[in-house]
């Protein structure tokens, strides 16, 4: 399988004001993610997953060790990766067609083309009826909704989502686990997938999407364990009831939990 | 739902100035003799001085004399507060967004600003002489400064995190300042200018006092010259109207230049 991100020994530090607050984020980090892979990452709050997430954006710059993306250094944002964040960032004052369409909008694509393509991922994500409305007049799921539309329509080939439902409501959350699903192409051959990097603090979310699930270690954030995650796809509701879950949620909640509960006392 | 309480806030609004009216019609009751008079006209003879004001033609312009000296204001008032928004608003970005503009020339800004618009009143005088040039730089200076500091603390009040999804999308610079920091400043921006209106209304008052021949600020001077109380009177009543008036119009413009907000 082809590799698509690469992290090689990579490190970050945060300066603080005084050489003494600096904080190291990330240190001799590596990574592999395959192309068409849904790859999960989890650890303890604070561990550097955002800081990763954000590295391979090209919204943050590392300091050690390198980045690729298609065997190429990753030196900046670019619309061949698209991120969803965890607050959603949708432009208050863009109705939802409009942030749908905005990266297509800084790709210089023209009006007509924008139009077409923004329609079919707003019904995509049954937002159909809401296409003129604000981000205020939207419940939380409804955004979040729109935010995967705005993320997909770009067509960006690597998805980079941090903790994209980590707001919004038990249920909601299940169902939009769904279609991150289909957007991700789970229904379409390897080929034909993007490549997912999923940020989240949800165990059991990470078990139910992933491919792979990285386990990170605490601050400074390293690599601490691969799981391969057996489950076959599609991925479907009563895998949630199957023992095989259930072992691989306690599998990995065992690698995190000590660092896990060190990071709520710290 | 939402005209019953209009009316109600309106009701509710409307219960202070009309307290105010009361207490003056019960102290004009008690205070007869002409010099408490000339401190405090009764609002029988305010009123009679306002019709006279209103209703009747101006042998000279034609028109009732109230009409000409707030058009006059108007007038002074909308051109110095159109250029001061056609000058602030960009300063306000390029100090805002670019760190160099900052250094230059926010010193500068942050040291005018104290200065009143009043004070500058002699220097306009003699730069302009009588007039509405004057005036209309008084206005200008004193919108000036309320609109150019809101237009630098919305745009550097823009969220990060807009900035940082429009980057990730691969935006370019300029796309960012017109899609993303111009719509998140405007808000800020609408209330500096809404502010700005307001000390230009402060400000024409006090050039016209001085700096020309008509204007509200000029009747005001002129009765009070003539000892003529109730108009004085008259034209500060006509003054906060107006000024009532534009802060509405503002307030309006906001509500449809910022339709992404929920109405509060
Ligand atoms: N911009 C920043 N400046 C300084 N420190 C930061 C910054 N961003 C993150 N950090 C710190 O780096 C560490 C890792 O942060 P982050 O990557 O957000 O962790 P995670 O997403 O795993 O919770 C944290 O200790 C955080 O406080
Ligand atoms: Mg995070």
């Amino acid at each position: 399988m082809a590799v698509k991100v690469e992290a090689v020994g990579v490190g970050k530090r945060y300066d603080g004001r005084r050489p003494s607050d600096a904080i190291v984020a990330l240190r001799d980090f590596t990574l592999q993610i395959f192309a068409g892979e849904f790859l999960a990452i989890v650890g303890p709050s604070g561990c550097g997953k955002s800081t990763f997430l954000n590295a391979v954006a090209g919204l943050e710059r590392i300091d050690e060790g390198r980045l690729f993306m298609d065997g190429v250094p990753i030196t900046k944002a670019g619309a061949d990766r698209g991120v969803c964040f965890q607050d959603f960032a949708l432009f208050p004052w863009m109705t939802v067609r409009e942030n749908v369409e905005f990266s297509l909008e800084a790709q210089g694509r023209p009006r007509a083309e924008r139009r077409e393509i923004a329609r079919k991922y707003i019904e995509l994500v049954q937002l159909s009826r809401f296409e003129d409305r604000y981000p205020y007049e939207l419940s939380g799921g409804m955004k979040q909704r729109c935010a995967l539309a705005r993320l997909v329509a770009g067509d960006p080939a690597v998805l980079l989502m941090d903790e994209p439902l980590a707001s919004v409501d038990a249920q909601t959350r299940l169902i939009l686990q769904n279609e991150i699903l289909r957007i991700w192409g789970e229904n379409r051959p390897t080929a034909q997938r993007k490549t997912v990097i999923f940020v989240t603090h949800s165990i059991d979310e990470a078990v139910f999407l992933a491919d792979r699930i990285a386990v990170m270690t605490s601050r400074p954030g390293q690599l601490k364990e691969i799981v391969v995650n057996p489950l076959p796809r599609p991925r479907e509701e009563r895998l949630r009831g199957e023992p095989t879950f259930s072992r691989l949620t306690m599998d990995i909640w065992d690698l995190i939990r000590d660092a896990a509960v060190k990071a709520i006392e710290t | 739902m939402a005209r019953p309480r209009q009316a109600a806030t309106l009701g509710w609004r409307l219960v202070l100035p009309l307290a105010l009216v009361v207490l003056w019609v019960g102290l004009s009751q008690v205070l007869t003799s002409p010099s408490a008079k000339m401190m405090l006209p009764p609002p029988e003879a305010v009123g009679g001085a306002a019709a006279q004001l209103a209703l009747t033609v101006h042998p000279l312009f034609g028109m009732p004399p109230l009409l000409v000296h707030a058009a006059h204001s108007l007038e002074r008032l909308a051109l110095g507060y159109l250029a001061a928004i056609a000058v602030a608003v960009p300063l306000g970005i390029a100090i805002g967004y670019f760190r160099g503009a900052d250094t230059y020339v926010n010193f500068l800004v942050q040291a005018m600003r104290p200065i009143s618009p009043v004070a500058w009143i002699p220097l306009a005088l003699a730069w302009f002489g009588v007039g509405i040039t004057t005036v209309v730089f008084i206005v200008f200076y004193g919108a000036f400064f309320p609109i150019v500091a809101n237009t630098i603390a919305g745009v550097r009040g823009t969220s990060r995190t807009y900035v940082r999804a429009a980057v990730a999308s691969g935006c370019g610079q300029l796309r960012i300042l017109r899609r993303i920091i111009l719509p998140a400043a405007l808000p800020t921006i609408l209330t500096g200018m809404r502010v700005g209106l307001g000390v230009g209304w402060m400000s024409i008052v006090a050039a016209e006092l001085v700096g020309t021949q008509s204007g509200l600020g000029y009747l005001i001077s002129e009765a009070r010259f003539h000892l003529d109380i109730e108009s004085v009177v008259v034209g500060m009543l006509a003054i906060g109207v107006l000024g009532v008036l534009s802060d509405r119009g503002m307030r309006w413009l906001q509500t449809v230049l910022v339709p992404w907000q929920p109405r509060a």
